[in-house]
Parts: structure tokens; sequence; C-alpha cells
């Protein structure tokens, strides 16, 4: 693509504040002699000499680039800068006819323009480089601004955006195949693609402002391949009439030498899990309720001596010993009955599966026996199933019930209060529900536990 | 055993764990870890791709292990659709199925999971179409095989930096153990009738997940946020209303039967009120989703023609799985059988053909 007419400009810095119609311009073309086959296109006949003694050269820490200054004894202020094109250096400068140029002309201090300053790269592409963007984000120590801060586009993925990104700038959501389809088929634009509001809002109001954009790390953007996330967000801007400039070398060449520029408003964890659901190190995921851990679950003691837990405590030995319980009510079909061979314990086995069809109603009575054994002994007692959550739990509130003055709710209050975890299954409800119902009409009389008096105005 | 690593593959020990891999992968890093088996990320040097491989905790300790093993290895294989997480590669270093006792199950890795999306983002409207369409597009090809996840919940579903979702442990929550009903720790996302009981799901339970997930990413927080399953179906009724006595009568427990009709009275509640600025169209899809009886549902397939996803619509994408064969992991095998079943399985496995696709990073 050859070269538009309109890349061919020149910035000039000026020694005081000038109205637009007498800036008057005569180009000093021995100064430009070392663009070699570049043509100038002289704006007006109308000219005045620049006086050398007003320019200086400064290399900037790039090297790639060279500025001019206006001798102002601080080195950011008022800084012109040239680019490199195709190994040649060029200038830039506003249209003399546009309009806007010149109404922001007035309002600078120092006279500076605002500059579309890029220079075209292979392809037809153009590039700032970093150190210039920097510049444009950082006001001088004299806190005079140079000209508009360009609105600045991140292409790169949402949790990419999330960790690090140059200051200002604002995402649009193209990282996904869906959403660069439907921008390739022009069903939407680039702004549908904006996920800030506030950034939409300014986003539709830049039309007199540079616009960067930039993605992880390209650096020759003339390179990019037609699928690639940058390219198709360049390709819909210039659809859609803008002149998009790419940030050479992206996010990873800025925050190189720039990282103070770089935002960093999340954290993630590293290595993050790959599977999703697999692995539950570190906090629980927000997803899952913040009920305790059913596996971690300690032995819990309802009463002093009525202990509820899980097969982990059956099998604990030492725990057993150390809490003095004698007798261990087993309500599952398949669990052992632990430490059996050493004829330390009294055992019964309830045998009941957790499930919408055991009646565990039908052992009620012959728990609660027992239980009262174990009382009259002055021993402990473990009643256990697979993990203390619903059939010994279904047991110890039935018991509660059935010994106090406790309602179905009070007793299942009492216990939960003691062992988060426990969650009956409906089917047990509905039995203790009408366990309930029998004990109030007399069909099953209530015996009250004179150790137990007073129990129920706990709840 | 022999210290020297099989031709092709090389050891390397993770946090205790000793990993035998082949040469094709690299960069193995731990992501995650449990009682099933512990997860790397790796690089495939064979194209470039990021994995994940999962190394299972010890699967041929007892016959009960082996038939998960073989299970998952089995649903894996025959899940090939871009919505639902499907195997790479599966290897064992063992060279012989007397030797076999581990084996790895390589998958694409996913960047994050819905859950953590949805802890950093407040999604817009857009992106909630584009991931529930995949949602139900990966539904409706499990449902297909005949298929039923059974524990849909955000952390379940995998997403990528393209935004591309698959659906994970899919059909491993099965209940084959009746024992294990009370014992589920995810409860926000389950259907009423798993909370209630009933011994026969449908593909519909997964629906009702997919309901109250939508739900949760235009909300900003659960819609049902019950703290054990007791409480979760009191905040289920509160607003799909006490169930009818039609519904009621299906539960096969007379006890749970009984429990359910004395619970108090509840109105139905207007999903618009509960789900204010939200489209209208969204609201319709919830509406078919949030239904007490499973019976009454939508299904995944008639869900994805509903003009909420037509902007994303791809109707030839909507695949179905061919049926996939039950009996084969159900029957009861003794612990040597399930281990040869397993090492034909790996043997067996073809990768999907690679399709020439330009890498999205640039050069």
């Amino acid at each position: 693509m050859p070269p538009s007419p309109l890349d061919d400009r020149i910035v000039v810095a000026l020694p005081r504040p000038i109205r637009p119609q007498e800036l008057r311009l005569r180009l000093d073309t021995s100064y430009l002699e070392t663009t070699v086959g570049k043509t100038t296109v002289i704006s007006s006949t109308t000219v005045v000499k620049i006086q050398a003694a007003t320019l200086s050269y400064m290399p900037s820490s790039s090297g790639s680039t060279r500025s001019l200054t206006c001798g102002c004894s601080s080195a950011s202020c008022c800084t012109v800068t040239t680019y490199e094109k195709d190994g040649q250096v060029s200038a830039s400068s506003p249209n003399l006819h546009s309009g806007s140029g010149y109404g922001v002309q007035q309002g600078s201090v120092h006279g500076s323009a605002p500059s579309l300053t890029s220079s075209l790269t292979r392809g037809g592409m153009r590039v700032i480089h970093p150190n210039e963007l920097a510049k444009k984000l950082t006001h001088c120590p004299l806190g005079h601004p140079i000209g508009p801060v360009p609105v600045i586009i991140d292409c790169r993925p949402f949790l990419e955006f999330n960790k690090s990104h140059i200051r200002g700038a604002m995402h649009i959501n193209c990282s996904d195949k869906i959403s660069r389809r439907r921008l390739q088929q022009g069903k939407i634009t680039v702004l549908d693609l904006i996920s800030c509001r506030q950034s939409k809002d300014s986003f539709k109001g830049i039309f007199s402002k540079e616009l960067v954009v930039y993605d992880e790390s390209t650096v020759d953007p003339g390179r990019l391949t037609p699928s690639q996330p940058l390219h198709v967000v360049l390709e819909s801007l210039r659809r859609e009439g803008k002149d998009p400039i790419v940030l050479k070398g992206g996010l990873s060449g800025f925050r190189q030498t720039h990282a103070d520029l770089c935002e960093h408003s999340l954290h993630l964890d590293e290595g993050q899990d790959g599977s999703g659901a697999m692995g539950l190190s570190g906090a629980l995921p927000h997803s899952l309720p913040s009920t305790p851990d059913i596996e971690n679950a300690e032995l819990t003691a309802v009463l002093p001596f009525l202990y509820l837990g899980n097969e982990r405590d059956a099998q604990d030995l030492e725990l057993l010993q150390r809490l003095d319980i004698g007798f261990v009510l087993n309500v599952t079909t398949h669990l052992p009955l632990y430490h059996y061979d050493i004829a330390r314990f009294c055992y019964k086995r309830l045998p009941a599966t957790d499930s919408n069809k055991q009646n565990l109603r039908q052992y009620f009575e012959e728990a609660f026996e027992f239980i009262e054994e174990a009382h009259q002994a002055g021993r402990g007692l473990l009643i256990h199933c697979q993990a203390g959550v619903s059939r010994s739990a279904t047991i110890v509130i039935a018991y509660l019930m059935k010994h106090t003055w406790m309602t179905m709710t009070d007793a299942y209050k009492f216990v939960k209060s003691r062992r988060p975890i426990i969650s009956p299954n409906l089917n047990f409800m509905g039995q203790l529900l009408e366990f309930e119902e029998d004990l109030n009409n007399g069909i099953t009389p209530r015996i009250l536990t004179p150790r137990l008096t007073g129990l129920e105005t706990l709840v | 055993m022999t210290a020297r690593s099989r031709p092709g593959y090389f050891r390397q020990e993770i946090n205790k764990t000793i990993w035998e891999v082949p040469d094709r992968y690299k960069d193995l890093k731990q992501v995650g870890t449990g009682a099933y088996g512990t997860v790397c990320y790796a690089l495939d040097r064979r194209t470039g791709a990021k994995v994940a491989i999962k190394k299972l905790h010890r699967p041929f300790q007892s016959d009960l292990f082996a038939k998960r093993a073989y299970r998952e290895l089995r649903l894996l294989k025959h899940m090939k659709h871009d919505n639902v997480i499907g195997l790479v590669d599966v290897f064992t270093a063992d060279l012989s199925l007397d030797r076999f006792h581990d084996f790895y199950l390589v998958m694409p890795f996913m960047g994050t999971d819905l859950g953590k999306l949805m802890k950093m983002e407040r999604l817009s409207e857009e992106r909630v179409q584009y991931l529930v369409y995949q949602m139900l597009k990966g539904l409706k090809y499990i449902h297909a095989a005949g298929i039923i996840h059974r524990d849909l919940k955000p952390g379940n579903l995998a997403i990528n930096e393209e935004c591309e979702l698959k659906i994970l442990d899919f059909g491993l929550a099965r209940q084959t153990d009746s024992e294990m009903t009370g014992y589920v720790v995810t409860r926000w996302y389950r259907a009423p009738e798993v909370i209630l009981s009933w011994m026969h799901y449908t593909q519909t339970v997964d629906i009702w997940s997919v309901g109250c997930i939508m739900a949760e990413m235009l909300l900003g927080k659960p819609l049902f946020k019950g703290h054990d399953h007791l409480d979760q179906l009191m905040e289920i009724m509160k607003v799909t209303g006490t169930p009818s006595k039609e519904f009621t009568a299906k539960l096969q427990s007379e006890d749970a039967r009984n429990y359910v009709t004395k619970l108090p009275r509840f109105r139905k509640k207007d999903l618009r009120i509960l789900l204010p600025n939200v489209n209208p169209q969204a609201i319709k899809v919830l509406d078919g989703m949030l239904l007490l009886d499973p019976e009454s549902r939508i299904t995944a397939a008639e869900a994805l023609a509903f003009p909420f996803f037509s902007e994303f619509r791809e109707p030839e994408e909507e695949t179905e799985a061919p049926p996939y064969d039950h009996s084969l992991d159900e029957a009861d095998q003794s612990l040597e059988q399930w281990k040869r079943l397993t090492f034909t399985e790996i043997l067996t496995f073809q990768p999907a053909p690679a399709v020439a696709e330009s890498k999205e990073t640039a050069l």
C-alpha cells in the first residue's frame, strides 16, 4: 500500500502561542535531506524559516527515535517525536486544513499541535513504541499535558486483562471465537465488545483522540494471521473509519520498562486447577456451601454420655477409651463392629440403609433401650453410621423427642447446633414427624428422663 | 519393578508422587489433588497445546475402585464434543497386564471454571447467552447417550480463554450406593427430586441445575442457597410454590410424602420479580427450566431453540452422542477382570484426527 499523503506531516514546536491564521510554514528542505526517496508535499506556499537555534537533537532511551524540543529545561516538555519508518526517519504534522487541529492549538500554552505521531510499518499498519506511549501517559514535571491521552484498547483474554494491563486501557471481549467471527462478519462493532460501561461511553467520544491497540506481545502487526484477535480488531476498527495504532511488543514489551504504568487489579494463583472441579485445595470456591466438611467431622457429644460420630470415630480405639465409651450402636448394614475382638465394648447393630425405602422407626425403641442401658452403666455410648449425618442423627433426634419435652423441630435444632452436618433424608424426617404425632397423642409413651430435665429450654 | 523408565518415557517426582509420562509432555506442574488422584498441568510438545494430566490414586486397590476407574475412562473415551471434556490421550508406563498398576488421563487444560469466573466478573447478558448455549449443547450431546450428569455446578463447567465451555465430571456422580444420598456437599444446584430422594431420575435433573446456574449468572448470587437439604427444599418451594397433590403422589416414600404435605404453604413467585432488569427472553428460559415437576421441564434440545440463544445458535453443532452401553460398567466383575478391561481400553484408544488449525498465539 502506498503511503497516504495524510501521513506525511510536519510537527513544529513554537516558542509562543500563535493564532491559526498567523501560522505560516516553510520547510527547510536541507534538514530532511536524509530521507532518501521521500517526496515532500508542501501544504502552503507562504512560509517562514525555522530558526535552527531553537531545535536540538535528543536521543531517546530506546535509541530508535529522535526528539525535537523547543529548548525548555524539562526533557519531557513539548516533545515532538519522530519514528522509524523502513529504517528512515520521518516527521508528521497535522493537516493544515483540519479545523479541529487549529482549535487544539489555541488551547496549548506552548502552541504545540496534537499529532497522530506514528509511522507506517510493512503491511501499512501504524505502530507506536512503548517509550512513546509511556510519555503520553506521563505528565511533564511542570504538569503540562501533551495533547489528549490516547484511547488504549486491550485485546487480550479477560483473565489476562484482570491480572495486568496498561493504566487507563479498556478491555474488549474479543478473545473468544464467536466474538471474532461476529466482528469479521460485520454483525457487531468494537464498541459492542467493550465490557465496561464507563469505557463504552468514553469510546464513543474519541473522534479527536489517537487509538492505540495492543495484545500480549505482537511486534510486527503485518505478520498477524487473520484469525488472531488483534488482527480482527484492527480490521474492524478500520472498517468503522478509525485509524488505529499498534503498540509494538504488546503488553509484554511495555511492561518490561514501564511496569509502573501497568495496573495489577487482580492477583490470581498460578497454576489454576485445570479441571475445574478437581481438587479443593485452598479456600473453598464460592459455589460450595459453607457447611462444615463432612469428611473431616469430629466426634460430637450431643449429651454428656451420648456421642454421635462416623466410621472413622468407631475405628479410633484410643478415642473411645479416652472418652470412656463402653457401648457402640452401629446403624449400618455393612460396617464391621470395630474392636469386637478385644471384648471391651457392648455392641448393637441396627441394619439400616440411608435410603427412601428404609423404615428406621422400627428400630427406635430398641435403640433407646440400648442407650438407656449405657446410661445406667455410667458409660459413654457412640452411635454411628457411615458419616454420622443421616441414620445415626435420626435416632439421636428421636431419643431426645422421647425423653424430653422437645418437639421434632427442637430436637433437630439441638443436634444441629452441636453437629452442623446432620441432614436426615426426607424419608427419615417423615418418620420423625409421625413419631412426634404418636408421642403427642399418647400412642407412644413419652418417658421423661430425670437427668435430661430442662434440656428442652436450651433450644 | 525395574528402576529404569520405559523407552520414550521419563520419570519425575511431583509432591511425593512418582509420575512416569511420555517424553511428549513437558513442564509438569501440579494444579490439583484430592481423594480421586492428582492433576498436573503440562505442555504437549506434539501439538503445542496445554493439557491436564490426571493420575488416578491407586485405581486397582479394590474392585470398587477398579470399576470406577474403568467407568471414568470409558465415559471420557465416549465423549467427542466441543462442550464436553474428552480425552486427548491416555497412557500407562506399564508394559504388560500383569505389571499394570497405574494409568494417566490426558485432557485439554482449561484456564478456569464458571465459579471462579463469576467471582471476578459480572457477566454481560451476551456472555450469559453464549455460555448457557454451550452448556445446553453439551447436555444435549450427553443426554442423547443416555448419560445424566447429576452434579452440574459452576465448578464443573470449565472455561478457557476463548470463553469456550466444557462440562466436566459427568456421570461420575451416579449414586450407585444408595447410602450416599445424604452426603453430597453441593446442594444449591440439585433438583428437588434429588433432594426428595426419588429413585428414578430423568435427564431433566441437569436442566434444573442449568436453570440455577443461569439465574446465578444473571443475578450475581446463587438463587437457592440452602444450608442443608431440608433448607434447600424450603428455599426452592418459596419460589416454585408448594407441590401439587399430583406431584406429591409421585413420591415413592410415604414418609417423605407425609413430611412434604405438612410443610408450610407457599405461593409460586414470579421470576420477573426475583430477577428484575433481566431480558424477558431469559426469563422464559428459566421459567421452562425451574419447574418443580421434572416431567414438565424443557429438555436441552428444546431449550436450544429459545430466542434467547438465537444470536449464537449453530444448529449443525448441536449434535447427539451415540448411545452409551451402561451394562458394561454396571456388571459385577472381579478386580482382575476390571483391570484387564481397563488395560484393553487404554490400548485401543485412538486420538481424534488432528485438524490443521492456525495457532492463536502471535509468533
